[in-house]
């Protein structure tokens, strides 16, 4: 909400000295200053006049166009339709400062050549000057300005944008800012001239009745007759162009000044076109259309509410009005409506049409119906005083049904929520301030208040919003910090968050890197890798940010493999990385999707060559590793069993059970799936795993029992086997677990050679023998080592070697 | 005697590689080179060896010794830095062997902070569901449909045809909607923030993402005050930011509390917004069905990613999910 400081002061006295500190207090008190800008943001633009206009030879949407500067006439090309012969401009000569919509920088202006013709300066529209948000022509100015003057001349102010929040619809009107200040200046507001008497005359017939009356609390209207539409005087199109509008003629201009005045939105219809001098404010029927203002044919439905005359809608209700009805130049008796129309059918109305006009902005905020009489009367004395002409129908005020609502506070409460101790004369004074009627009650424990609100304060319903008035004005700065009281709720552990955690930590421990990616992927990088969903079953967002985001992931491998090949392309190194993301899929039982944590790792890119070691390719054993140590970790057992899986190469695709439960899935990325994520030429190794499933499984650091450790010396031997290729090394390792004496055993080397056989492979043991009663003999050890061999040679074939 | 000497030599060098501190070196030199050590005592005691041996193990002995020295000061000046070059065939300015090193996310690492400073204050931890139902996320915090409020949050819907009730369904537009959910299910006392993933229809910039964190907090017991809410937030403004932080509470709107209150902090010559709050608004307590008057609360929310931002100097919000590890790394 824009608020020309020149604005505010016709209704309270600003202090121009102080108001940095003014502006601060405002904000603190609700009503957020988010920028202070002064107008006049230029230098060296003049008042100019258009001279000739002819079009430009080589390209049919520019002008050429002769300006008088007033010392001399300059040649500028010039875009705007808008532009006729004597036209008095914002003129921007060569040299000149100005804002540049495009670089959002101030610019300074240079002679150009556009399309051959050259360009000595520039005709200015009022975004360019920061006067307001128009571009779509130049700024048309006032026919008395003087030629060659400076544009500060005439234009020059202090604009103040306010953030609102939506509850206070009082403040989308600049008397309604100048009551805030009212309230944390304690400084008299002045009033506003209004029409105050009685209708004269009702010689035009009017008749109007409100239909649909949960829809419509009150409609005020009047005919005028005698006005001359025609340009506003200079006072009220610089009010309305210092807060970004552009002048239409003077009713127009009249309602809108209302509208930011008050904060009441009002309308006029030419009263020639209304049928049968009749008003009706109904909902559509159904296959009802309406041309609004804006020259679109808007199809109704039965729950929109319409202005309608005898026949056909005239306006959509508070919304936008119907451009057969509107005023035209040559209209001379119209009528003036003021009403008060239903928020939320409003909004719901305005929504559908995606036509959130000025209007709307404040009905949806559900206005009270006294305020359609101040600003009816507001808007009549202004037609009256430049439009001229005389009312010359009954003035009608119909649906009005005064309802004043008391709120009852007491002084306990007040200080009981906010921890304070007001006193009784604070909350009076503050209450007078805001203008707050109230009676007091007192007996000896308790002051009760009964409190109405003003009528511009619909936001004003219980109790705890009147506490927030009186500390807002009183100041949030003035309630003490104290530290918090009641009783510490039971501590009741969060066992899940916990683990996931130790998850997190975990993966860092091991050397992952923490990335957090979108939620949501592309349709088709989901299919990559939830080929097994059916298309329908993902879960779809109906207004995605874009086709890139759109579908909610049901697994975090996509953003895993985007996440690796962008940054292997910007390092080019080798890059371990690690995400807890939530997961999404339908569900067949619940309201909700499915929505469960999952953990992704991957990896990427080779080691490099240092001085310690060789550069090498990752490999599924640097994979492996991760989920090796994180389990062990966990204390969780796990095997790792082939499967297949379309998006990991064939042969090297995994599933990881937990007692026989898949939990997740290992492997090498396919070619074709990583070459589409741009990752070319390299092993991309992914591993996702289900961590509602390992927490099943899991057992709290916390609970985890000692167990006595070795007081005896282990020994170790190593033997090697010569095996078949195919076996398997954890065939041997595996085996170990019925022998007490043997603790340990770890494959310390691998090899194949023509030498050992044909498809043979020498595979080398390191046992670790001991034993917590005592330290074991050789003999002992040597027994043992029998035992396992005859043991192992009942399950497969092996030779050892010496 | 010989043998001896050249022991110790080799244990005093092997001795000298592990020292490091002033301290070391010092211990290193009185066991090895002082007055009682054992070359001292060999050297005092050589008088006694025959003609031969003394002067073989004088020369060796006092050999040893200047070689100790200079391996003393040697070494010392390494450690110090003043040269740059060695004379032991370890080069110690090699790079060390690789260990790869993982890093939190720096959204994590705020989440966690965040979560220390409320978990002393006797809040605990609790999480709801991204993909949320239009109920909670709005109808259950005193936001009905076509209220004009609902324009805080731009909302992304999801394809209702999957719940089985035909419930409108949404991208959580922030963790409000958990207080809601915890006040269904559990009676006061309550002290909970609820971290999270929350998402808006909203065009990203350098200071807006449509994929985001909130932490949520609320309170809820007989009389909490909104002394309570200022004395809480203050001390968790303090713990982030420093005790000396400048801290200010304002007016603010939000339909879920009232009054409701816009903290700000003062931070490098500028008041910056960090979270919103405000006392539990009665409407959202009837709603979830706490019929106790004498129940009063607060809540507040505040987004760790912009919390990052003031803390770490960071320009751009949308550094943190385009996961760049120059970024990354940095934390």
């Amino acid at each position: 909400m824009k608020v020309p400081i020149s604005w505010l002061k016709k209704y309270i006295k600003v202090d121009e000295g102080s108001i940095d500190d003014l502006l601060h207090r405002l904000t603190l008190a609700g009503t957020e200053v988010e920028s202070v800008q002064t107008q006049g943001n230029w230098e060296g633009i003049i008042v100019g006049q258009v001279s000739e206009v002819s079009k430009h030879p080589n390209a049919d949407r520019l002008n050429l166009v002769k300006v008088n500067s007033g010392d001399s006439v300059l040649d500028v090309v010039c875009g705007a339709s808008n532009l006729y012969v004597d036209q008095k401009v914002a003129f921007a000569p060569v040299g000149s400062k100005l804002f540049s919509p495009k670089s959002k920088k101030m610019e300074t202006l240079k002679k150009s050549k556009i399309r051959g013709e050259i360009s000595n300066g520039m005709i200015c529209s009022s975004l360019e000057l920061g006067l307001g948000d128009d571009h779509d022509g130049i700024l048309d100015l006032n026919q008395d300005f003087e030629i060659g003057r400076k544009l500060e001349d005439y234009y020059s102010d202090t604009i103040i944008d306010f953030e609102l929040t939506p509850n206070r619809p009082d403040c989308l009107g600049i008397y309604g800012i100048a009551r805030e200040v009212a309230a944390v200046t304690g400084n008299d507001l002045k009033n506003i001239e209004m029409f105050n008497k009685q209708s004269a005359e009702s010689s035009d017939n009017l008749e109007i009745d409100i239909e649909a009356k949960n829809l419509c609390k009150r409609y005020m209207g009047a005919v005028i007759e005698g006005v001359k539409i025609q340009e506003s005087p200079e006072w009220l199109k610089s009010a309305l162009i210092s807060i970004g509008e552009n002048p239409i003629n003077n009713i127009v201009d009249i309602t809108n000044y209302v509208m930011f005045e008050l904060g009441q939105p009002l309308h006029a219809f030419d009263y020639e076109k209304i049928n049968n001098s009749k008003i009706i404010i109904r909902n559509a029927k159904k296959g009802e259309k309406l041309v609004t203002l804006d020259e679109e044919a808007r199809e109704l439905t039965e729950e929109m509410l319409v202005v309608a005359d005898s026949d056909i809608p005239i306006a959509l209700a508070g919304i936008k009005g119907g451009k057969e009805s509107g005023i035209q130049n040559g209209t001379s008796k119209i009528v003036l409506e003021s009403a008060c129309f239903e928020g939320g059918n409003n909004r719901k109305t305005a929504n559908h049409f995606d036509l959130k006009s000025q209007a709307t902005l404040r009905f949806e905020k559900n206005l009270k119906p006294e305020l359609s009489e101040i600003a009816f009367n507001r808007a009549l004395h202004l037609i009256l005083e430049i439009c001229g002409g005389n009312i010359s129908s009954e003035i009608i005020d119909t649906g009005f049904q005064k309802s004043d609502e008391i709120i009852e506070l007491s002084l306990n409460k007040i200080n009981s929520l906010l921890g304070f101790s007001f006193k009784e004369k604070s909350v009076d004074e503050i209450f007078s301030r805001l203008n707050f009627e109230f009676k007091k009650t007192k007996n000896q424990e308790e002051i009760t208040y009964k409190v109405l609100s003003p009528f511009w304060r619909p936001d004003i319903n219980i109790p705890e919003d009147l506490i927030e008035e009186i500390s807002r004005i009183e100041g949030y700065d003035s309630i003490p910090a104290t530290p918090i009281s009641g009783v510490i709720p039971e501590w009741k552990p969060n066992n899940y968050l916990e683990f996931l955690d130790e998850v997190i930590d975990l993966s860092v421990a091991l050397g992952f890197n923490e990335v957090i990616n979108y939620s949501a992927d592309s349709l088709k990088n989901i299919k990559y890798f939830c080929p097994e969903i059916n298309e329908d079953e993902f879960i779809k967002i109906l207004n995605p940010m874009s086709s890139e985001v759109e579908y909610m992931k049901p697994s975090l491998k996509s953003g895993m493999l985007k996440t690796l090949s962008l940054n292997s392309r910007n390092l080019n190194k080798n890059i371990n990385l690690f995400e807890v993301g939530t997961t999404f899929k339908k569900s067949k039982k619940g309201n909700l999707p499915i929505q469960e944590k999952n953990l992704v790792i991957g990896i990427i890119g080779n080691r490099e060559k240092t001085i310690w070691d060789n550069e090498r390719k990752i490999d599924y054993y640097d994979a492996k590793s991760f989920i090796d140590n994180f389990f062990k970790n966990l204390k969780i057992q796990f095997d790792l069993t082939p499967k297949e899986h379309a998006y990991f190469q064939d042969g090297m695709s995994y599933v990881i059970k937990i007692n026989n439960e898949e939990v997740g899935e290992f492997g090498e990325v396919s070619k074709k799936v990583s070459s589409t994520f741009e990752v070319k030429n390299q092993s991309v190794f992914i591993v996702e795993i289900n961590l509602k499933k390992v927490f099943n499984n899991y057992i709290k650091k916390s609970e985890i029992k000692y167990e006595q450790i070795n007081k005896f010396p282990v020994s170790k031997r190593d033997i090697s086997f010569i095996l078949e290729d195919s076996i398997l090394s954890e065939a041997i390792t595996n085996e170990i677990s019925d022998f007490d004496l043997i603790l340990g055993i770890n494959v310390i080397d691998i090899y194949k050679d023509n030498s050992l056989g044909d498809r043979k492979k020498s595979l080398t043991v390191r046992l670790i023998y001991g034993s917590d009663e005592r330290t074991l003999s050789g003999e002992e050890i040597d027994n043992c080592e029998k035992i396992f061999l005859s043991h192992l040679s009942k399950k497969i074939d092996f030779d050892i070697r010496d | 005697m010989i043998e001896k000497i050249e022991k110790l030599k080799i244990k005093a060098e092997n001795d000298l590689k592990s020292c490091v501190s002033d301290k070391d070196f010092e211990d290193w030199r009185v066991n090895y080179l002082g007055r009682k050590s054992e070359l001292s005592d060999i050297l005092k005691n050589i008088k006694n060896l025959d003609q031969e041996q003394k002067k073989v193990v004088g020369s060796l002995g006092n050999k040893t010794r200047i070689e100790l020295e200079g391996k003393l000061k040697d070494t010392k000046n390494r450690i110090s830095g003043t040269i740059g070059t060695s004379k032991s065939s370890e080069d110690y300015s090699l790079p060390s062997r690789h260990i790869s090193m993982g890093k939190l996310h720096p959204v994590t690492l705020t989440l966690r902070e965040i979560r220390k400073a409320f978990v002393s204050l006797g809040f605990q931890i609790a999480e709801g569901p991204e993909i949320e139902l239009d109920k909670y996320n709005f109808d259950m915090l005193n936001i009905p449909e076509d209220h004009p409020a609902r324009d805080m949050w731009d909302t992304m819907w999801i394809d209702e045809k999957i719940n089985k009730n035909g419930e409108k369904m949404l991208l959580r537009t922030h963790t409000s909607p958990v207080q809601a959910r915890i006040m269904e299910n559990q009676d006061p006392p309550i002290r909970v923030i609820v971290p999270g993933k929350c998402y808006r229809y909203e065009a990203t910039d350098s200071t807006h993402e449509w994929h985001f964190y909130q932490v949520e907090g609320l309170a809820v017991d007989k009389n909490l005050t909104f002394s309570d809410l200022k004395g809480t937030l203050y001390e968790f403004a303090k713990k982030m930011f420093g005790s000396e932080t400048k801290i200010r509470f304002r007016c603010d709107y939000f339909p879920f509390v009232e009054p409701g209150v816009d903290m700000s902090i003062y931070w490098e010559g500028k008041w910056l917004e960090i979270l919103g709050a405000g006392m539990v608004h009665p409407k959202v307590f009837e709603k979830a069905g706490y019929k106790d008057k004498n129940l009063s609360g607060f809540a507040f929310g505040m987004g760790p990613e912009r919390i990052a931002m003031i803390k770490h100097n960071i320009d751009d919000i949308r550094l943190f999910y385009s996961n760049d590890l120059r970024f990354l790394e940095q934390f």
